[in-house]
């Protein structure tokens, strides 16, 4: 019982199915025992109700043999037959049958009674009755029967016939009383079914209710107790189903543990909480400091990071206004300044701004020069400035805006206000400490000032060296101690066909494979230059060598270079040599030509005279020998002066003495001289022009014609005419010298004039010369700038052309220009002689002409006659005024500065002249017909602008 | 007799060698350039040859070349009369194939001299 009590006591679960269980089993019970009263009452009902049936059957049985034998009985005595006397007796066992069928049914006392009146009846109807009136009837007696029927037999017959009539209601009522009892039964069994149910009802809600306040109310307490202790209330009460088994007792005490030990973990976690809190405190105040720090530090940082980036923008560049750009930029930025700028002081005041307009620097500029430069020179100190915004600063702002200015010298090494800078700031004024750092950035832009300045310088001179190295001619390569190409200059890179920047750090053996590629003798090259790097001996420092498939002779030299005491590498150099070259193979081609030219006619003076003074001789021979002896000592002598003038002529030393001369004249003397030389020529003079005059030495250019004659003689060894033909050639004057001789092969013809150069051919070969005579026929004719040109065919002749300037002096009145004889002209020179020849020149062409020795005079003559024309000198005498005062003063004067100046001078400043206002600048010597031509020219184009007119002269006159 | 034969592009040159050699009773052929002197050279058998350097066509170095290339004329005497007397002229004469060298300007006499010993000493 203990154990059953306990088993229940543990769960809830087993109380409930405990409960619930017994609820069933009770209500299982009460239903079945309710059925089974009813089936009880109705089993009941119907054996009571069959034995009645019964009971009735039995009694209807008697009734109808009863009946039946009354029938029978009367019958039989009406009719007399004898089946009916039989069917009495039939229904007298059926009777008797009946009633022993009854009697253990007669239960009741009206039952018994009804038996023993029946069994009564019974024997008195058929025992006595029916006997006798049988008997009667058989003996005929109808009285007697009718008799006894009247003496009662009919009355006792009738009287048990409703005794059976009573008792068979009797019964029916018996049956319907069963059944009213029955449905009475019934229904009290359903009532008290309900009842039953009703009260299985109460049960289970009590059951339900316990439960409910099993589980309910400890739960409610458990939410209630949690809904307080989550609301952290102190007066908790826990302990509300400890005692309790179950797992409402289980959760309980579990609740309870575990509250507990919450409240323990929470008092200790309070413990460490304000532990913590302590340590949070240390740590807040300590997190309090560091922030401090890092907030310092950010600010650090940031101001380094502005400095960075300042001081990387300043070494980011070294373009001066890049760099100062990014001063002003950055230093706007480190100052959170809203305008800046720099300006130097020391050269073209460069500057740099940032949000001031040109306008504005230019003001700033000026103000500068008022006072601001001479403050900060002086102090040398930054200082800072409030004032008010004016309208065009303030932008959108209405209310005064302030602009707090701080003006900063940069100060060089030597202390000097290099640069100054200024830097507007709306938001706030400089604090002192501000200024003592900007302060110290000046120093870092001074620096980097410094810094352009010397990479300027020294880009300046980089590049004038860069410069220098790539404008000489020689080619110029530096190399490291190990060969390595350190530079070369574009001229050896172009002439290795190389990029500069390319070959640039190659090392030796590729720039020298590459330098190998373009020379003749590369073997000697390599062994040269490994001896110079390799090797190290610079006892053989220069080298030459011919450049492939050119004609170019290189020499190159190498020097060691030295930083200090310390050889670095070296240089080396490469000179193009081939003209020196060339001149050094002419020369000593030209000493071995001259040597052989003069040993020749030694060989036979000597010779000669030697077998004249060894051998006895012959006259004749002696005649022959003599006369070869001479000819051969004038052929050295000639040799020797037309070798001595092309030397002269060559090297400029040969002067002239030039004079306006008649070309005529001198060639017919050189033919007069030539004639007598020959019989077989004939000469003639074809003259095709009267412009003959040029400006030229007599004797040099009848040296040439004389040159071009004899050869014309020499050359037609069989005689012929020889024609010289004098015309003009556009504006040159030009003499064809023609013979009929041996011809010229052509391509002998571009060397004819080459010294010592004679035409191979045995025919000519015996022709004597020295081979010098074209080549001083070509230098006079340059000498006179004029042209020495050549046609001819072999065996028909040859023609040599020579062109000279014409000289304008006209001699044929009929190509006089024509001149306003009243224009005038004056010219200023204090050289006499060429005063004189311009005034002829120029009167020759028709002007009226005035010269001055010095400018004052002149002037005055200008002034006075306001000529047509200055020909003006500027070297004048000396203390005098010279040229370029009169031109600046007849510039000056507005009555002159129209007339036209044309200067004529020795100097070479064609355009300072120009530039001072003169018309035409002629450099001495010119010809004094340039003069006529430049001043009608001059007058031309003035007459084209309207200035003045030209009268026409009357030229029929003349 | 010996036969010679001499070339020289200079007319008076010519004069002078002959005459004296003529007088010293030598039979002399004359040539005025090279070329005339390659082709006497092949037809004519000459005891010794005098060539000039200066030659027009052919320079005497080049009759040289020539004339040692033929089989027949390899030991033909041959002597350079030139101007161009320094010693590498004349070493580079010798090593063309000339057996003598007489530097212009030279003594009639003397050449007659080196001649007479030239074909004496053979002799």
């Amino acid at each position: 019982m203990e154990k059953i009590s306990r088993y229940f006591r543990q769960s809830l679960t087993r109380q409930f199915i405990g409960l619930m269980s017994l609820f069933i089993v009770l209500f299982l019970v009460g239903g079945a025992l309710v059925l089974w009263k009813q089936q009880t009452l109705v089993n009941t009902f119907e054996a009571k109700r069959e034995q009645l049936q019964q009971k009735e059957r039995y009694a209807e049985q008697l009734d109808r043999a009863f009946t039946q034998a009354f029938f029978d009985a009367r019958g039989y005595l009406a009719f007399g037959r004898k089946e009916f006397k039989q069917s009495i007796y039939q229904q007298k066992e059926q009777v008797v049958a009946t009633m022993q069928k009854l009697k253990p049914l007669a239960k009741t006392a009206e039952d018994r009674q009804l038996l023993e009146e029946a069994a009564a009846f019974t024997s008195y109807y058929f025992d006595d009755l029916v006997k006798k009136a049988i008997a009667d009837f058989e003996a005929g007696n109808i009285q007697a029967v009718l008799k006894a029927s009247e003496n009662g037999g009919t009355a006792s017959i009738q009287r048990f016939q409703k005794q059976l009539s009573e008792y068979h209601s009797s019964l029916v009522e018996q049956i319907e009383n069963e059944y009213k009892q029955l449905k009475m039964t019934q229904a009290q069994l359903q009532y008290s079914f309900l009842l039953f149910i009703f009260l299985m009802m109460l049960l289970l809600m009590s059951i339900m209710r316990m439960m409910a306040k099993r589980i309910g109310r400890p739960l409610n307490a458990f939410a209630t107790a949690a809904e307080k202790f989550a609301q952290e209330e102190t007066d908790v009460h826990w302990s509300f189903a400890n005692e309790r088994d179950d797992e409402i007792g289980k959760l309980s005490r579990a609740f309870q543990k575990m509250i507990y030990s919450i409240r323990e973990k929470e008092d200790s976690l309070v413990a460490q909480n304000e532990e913590l809190l302590a340590q949070q405190d240390e740590l807040e105040s300590q997190q309090a400091e560091l922030e401090q720090a890092l907030e310092t530090m950010q600010r650090r940082e940031e101001e380094l990071r502005r400095r960075n980036e300042f001081i990387n923008g300043l070494s980011n560049s070294l373009d001066k206004q890049e760099v100062l750009d990014s001063i002003v930029c950055n230093i706007c930025k480190v100052m959170d300044a809203d305008r800046g700028m720099i300006v130097l002081l020391n050269d073209k005041k460069s500057y740099a701004a940032f949000g001031v307009s040109a306008q504005g620097v230019q003001q700033f500029l000026h103000e500068l020069d008022n006072g601001m430069y001479q403050r900060l020179q002086k102090t040398k100190q930054p200082f800072s400035v409030k004032r008010e915004l004016p309208t065009s600063e303030k932008g959108y702002y209405e209310e005064a805006l302030y602009s707090y200015d701080l003006v900063l010298p940069v100060l060089s090494a030597q202390r000097e206000v290099e640069a100054i800078m200024m830097f507007s700031r709306f938001r706030g004024d400089f604090s002192p400490h501000e200024i003592e750092e900007y302060e110290r950035l000046t120093k870092q832009v001074s620096i980097s000032l410094q810094k352009i300045r010397l990479y300027e310088e020294s880009e300046k001179d980089r590049r004038m060296t860069q410069d220098i190295l790539n404008n000489i001619q020689e080619g110029i390569q530096l190399v490291d101690m190990r060969g390595v190409n350190l530079m070369m200059n574009t001229q050896l890179a172009n002439f290795l066909h190389v990029d500069v920047n390319e070959i640039s750090e190659a090392p030796y053996e590729q720039w020298k494979s590459l330098l190998l590629q373009k020379v003749v003798d590369e073997k000697n090259l390599s062994d040269y230059l490994d001896r110079v790097l390799l090797h190290d001996t610079l006892e053989t420092k220069s080298f030459t060598y011919h450049v492939k498939g050119e004609k170019k002779v290189i020499h190159m030299y190498a020097e060691p270079l030295y930083r200090g005491t310390e050889r670095f590498g070296t240089v080396f150099v490469h000179r193009d040599i081939t003209k020196e070259f060339e001149v050094d193979q002419m020369k000593s081609e030209f000493v071995s030509t001259v040597s052989h030219e003069l040993r020749t006619p030694l060989s036979s003076v000597l010779g000669f005279t030697e077998l004249m003074l060894n051998k006895e001789l012959k006259p004749e021979r002696q005649r022959k020998y003599l006369t070869t002896i001479y000819q051969e000592a004038k052929r050295l002598t000639a040799l020797i002066n037309d070798f001595l003038d092309v030397q002269r002529m060559e090297s400029g030393r040969q002067t002239y003495d030039k004079k306006y001369e008649d070309i005529v004249p001198i060639i017919q003397n050189v033919i007069e001289t030539q004639k007598v030389n020959t019989t077989i020529h004939e000469f003639m003079i074809q003259k095709e022009t009267n412009r003959t005059i040029v400006l030229g030495d007599r004797d040099k250019l009848a040296q040439v014609f004389t040159n071009l004659l004899s050869n014309a003689v020499k050359y037609s060894p069989d005689g012929g005419k020889i024609t010289v033909r004098i015309y003009e050639q556009g504006d040159r004057l030009a003499i064809d010298v023609t013979d009929e001789g041996l011809g010229i092969p052509a391509e002998a013809i571009p060397h004819l004039f080459t010294k010592f150069y004679r035409v191979d051919n045995s025919d000519r070969r015996r022709i004597g010369g020295t081979g010098l005579g074209l080549a001083i026929v070509k230098e006079i004719v340059k000498a006179h700038d004029g042209e020495i040109a050549v046609t001819s065919e072999v065996k028909k002749g040859s023609t040599f052309t020579i062109s000279l300037p014409l000289v304008a002096v006209e001699t044929d009145p009929q190509n006089d220009v024509p001149i306003d004889k009243g224009m005038n002209v004056i010219i200023v020179e204090d050289d006499r002689n060429l005063a004189s020849l311009l005034e002829a020149e120029l009167s020759d062409s028709g002007f009226s002409v005035k010269s001055f020795k010095n400018g004052k005079e002149a002037i005055g003559a200008i002034k006075a006659e306001k000529p047509a024309a200055v020909v003006l000198d500027i070297m004048l005498e000396e203390g005098e005024m010279s040229g370029w005062d009169v031109l600046e003063k007849m510039k000056a004067d507005k009555e002159l500065s129209s007339i036209p100046i044309i200067v004529s001078s020795a100097l070479e400043e064609k355009e300072k002249g120009l530039m001072l206002g003169a018309s035409d600048y002629l450099i001495k010597p010119y010809q004094p017909s340039q003069l006529t031509k430049t001043i009608l020219h001059m007058l031309l184009k003035q007459e084209r602008q309207g200035e003045i007119l030209v009268p026409v002269t009357d030229e029929e006159d003349k | 007799m010996a036969k010679i034969l001499l070339a020289e592009d200079e007319e008076v040159l010519r004069m002078l060698v002959v005459d004296t050699l003529e007088d010293e009773g030598y039979e002399i052929d004359e040539a005025c350039d090279g070329q005339e002197a390659i082709e006497l050279i092949k037809e004519n058998e000459y005891d010794l040859i005098l060539l000039d350097y200066m030659m027009p066509i052919y320079t005497g170095l080049e009759v040289i070349q020539q004339v040692r290339e033929l089989p027949e004329k390899k030991h033909v005497k041959i002597m350079m009369l030139s101007a161009k007397s320094q010693q590498a002229d004349q070493q580079r004469v010798l090593e063309a194939g000339a057996d003598y060298f007489m530097a212009k300007p030279y003594s009639p006499l003397e050449l007659v001299k080196r001649i007479e010993e030239i074909l004496h000493g053979e002799n």
